[in-house]
């Protein structure tokens, strides 16, 4: 290539060259080869480029799996800093008196009441009870 | 900004999430193609489309209802992609020898030029230009994105990343050179 230098053909090319200097440019070019050759090499990747990023993307089905992904994660992070839930406070509480009875069991001699049996729905479902169905 | 939008960031801000939903999901298929754009791969584009989701979440409170809300959202998606690939790529110089995560390098890749049946069986030239695109690093990978993607000329790159406009057109000069060397080699981009 001759002494020209490439960043003057890519700013002439993206159109950032001022009118003074272009018309300079393109006198060149009628007489150099070399400089034709470079630049339409640049006009072709351009145009490769350009048909690259402006092709149509087909668009995954997990887009909004991953916007549903986020918000989950936003709002355990969110229930994490505002605390425990009155949910989860109830919970507790019951596991705890759950635990805190345990020991009953130990005691001999105290059983669990039975609780009643519910009286069959209907005659049917009875007799398949009785006949062992 | 038009009043739908503002409409969907307050109730966003009073914590509703479907709003939340329905403003983001106005904006994915354009944040989607950013970030494909930027870093070639599906799964790669969509972590990066969480993280983005995510930031959105945390810093709309922040966010000045003066302004748009799309400049916003892709600014926060191209730090959030610079940052993405600079984690998984060491920065390193253009150069048709280095290798990429699975141990080739471009110079090896090519097919030659007078290797017809290579080009015919496994060889667009757009697959050359997207293999010469994965080896850039990532700040000249973003300006190329951002030149190609959103048309932007290289002064409102500087200004979206925040860099001199030498910087940006030195980054943008220098991988066109590198990619349009190694397919004239090639002799790929003959007319």
């Amino acid at each position: 290539m001759c002494e020209l230098q490439e960043d003057i053909l890519q700013e002439y090319l993206d159109g950032e060259l001022g009118k003074l200097e272009s018309l300079v440019l393109e006198e060149h070019l009628r007489t150099c080869p070399d400089c034709r050759r470079e630049l339409n090499r640049l006009k072709i990747l351009d145009w490769d480029l350009r048909k690259l990023y402006k092709q149509d993307l087909p668009q995954p089905g997990e887009l909004s799996g991953v916007l549903e992904r986020a918000l989950r994660q936003c709002c355990a992070a969110e229930e994490s800093q505002e605390g425990i839930s009155f949910r989860d406070v109830v919970a507790l509480q019951v596991s705890t008196f759950n635990n805190a009875f345990q020991f009953l069991r130990m005691i001999p001699g105290l059983r669990e009441k039975e609780r009643p049996r519910s009286k069959p729905k209907s005659k049917n479902t009875a007799i398949k009870r009785i006949i062992g169905l | 900004m038009t009043d739908v939008n503002i409409n969907l960031i307050r109730r966003c801000r009073a914590g509703d999430r479907e709003a939340f939903a329905q403003l983001l999901s106005r904006h994915q298929g354009y944040l989607y193609r950013l970030c494909y754009g930027y870093l070639g791969r599906q799964e790669d584009a969509l972590d990066v489309m969480q993280e983005v989701y995510i930031k959105v979440f945390r810093y709309l409170e922040s966010f000045d209802e003066e302004r748009e809300f799309r400049p916003w959202l892709k600014r926060i998606a191209i730090n959030s992609c610079l940052n993405y690939r600079r984690q998984r790529n060491k920065e390193q110089p253009l150069s048709l020898e280095r290798e990429n995560e699975e141990g080739w390098s471009l110079l090896e890749n090519l097919p030659a030029g007078d290797d017809v049946e290579e080009q015919v069986i496994g060889h667009t030239i757009q697959e050359d230009v997207r293999k010469c695109l994965e080896l850039l690093p990532a700040g000249a990978r973003m300006v190329i994105t951002l030149h190609y993607f959103e048309d932007m000329p290289c002064r409102e790159i500087a200004v979206l990343l925040d860099q001199p406009l030498g910087t940006v057109k030195n980054s943008l000069f220098r991988a066109r050179k590198l990619i349009k060397d190694l397919l004239a080699k090639e002799q790929l981009l003959e007319v």
